[in-house]
């Protein structure tokens, strides 16, 4: 378990916002076609969701995949996962209704309404993390 | 807690040290591009673009990753 507790404890510093200087998009990248504002928003979006969505994605398939002994462990792994699960998917099917909504029409609003819904996942990811940690 | 119990879980942590290094290796390139000094590359740019898009396909499609579902508690 140590291992399993020193994973955590490293993926909950990567996960801590660290406040350095604002990184600049490459022009021609994705995010910053040539001759248009770039939308470091939504690269920044895409990002916190990536690691939310990572976090969440490897609780989950390490609890599947190491189920027997897990449950020996702790049956309450399992059944707080069990609880997140059907939220982390909703949440994810908000993320991705929201950033379609921001890609359409690129407004304030609409980021606003992403960004609700990642930390939502961000959220998730935490309690996931916890249910390992936990028990 | 017996022996046999304590060498399960040490089974089980060094089978799955690989998975956790390679998850905290991707988290820490993300991490990097969020937080870089300077120019985020237009190769970093793909690559979070790329796996955004597929998420926010496979989610509006209704297609969760296997160990998403919920399945019945071991015998």
């Amino acid at each position: 378990m140590k291992r399993i507790l020193i994973a955590v404890m490293m993926l909950t510093l990567a996960y801590t916002p660290v406040a350095c200087k604002s990184p600049q998009l490459a022009s021609g990248g994705v995010y910053a076609p040539a001759g248009q504002v770039a939308d470091l928003q939504l690269y920044q979006a895409d990002v916190a969701y990536a690691l939310a969505f990572g976090t969440i994605d490897s609780v989950f398939k390490f609890e599947r995949d190491n189920r027997l002994v897990l449950w020996k462990l702790s049956p309450k792994i399992k059944r707080t996962l069990d609880d997140i699960r059907p939220q982390a998917w909703a949440a994810n099917q908000r993320w991705a209704i929201a950033r379609q909504a921001y890609i359409t029409q690129p407004i304030p609003a609409n980021m606003t309404a992403l960004q609700t819904v990642i930390a939502k996942a961000q959220q998730l990811a935490t309690t996931a993390q916890a249910a390992l940690k936990g028990n | 807690m017996d022996i046999a119990f304590i060498i399960t879980c040490i089974q089980l942590c060094i089978k799955s040290a690989p998975d956790i290094a390679k998850f905290v290796k991707d988290a820490k390139a993300f991490v990097d591009g969020m937080f870089a000094w300077g120019m985020i590359s237009q190769e970093q740019q793909e690559k979070v673009k790329a796996f955004a898009d597929a998420c926010q396909t496979a989610a509006l499609a209704n297609q969760p990753p296997p160990h998403w579902a919920v399945e019945d508690d071991p015998a």
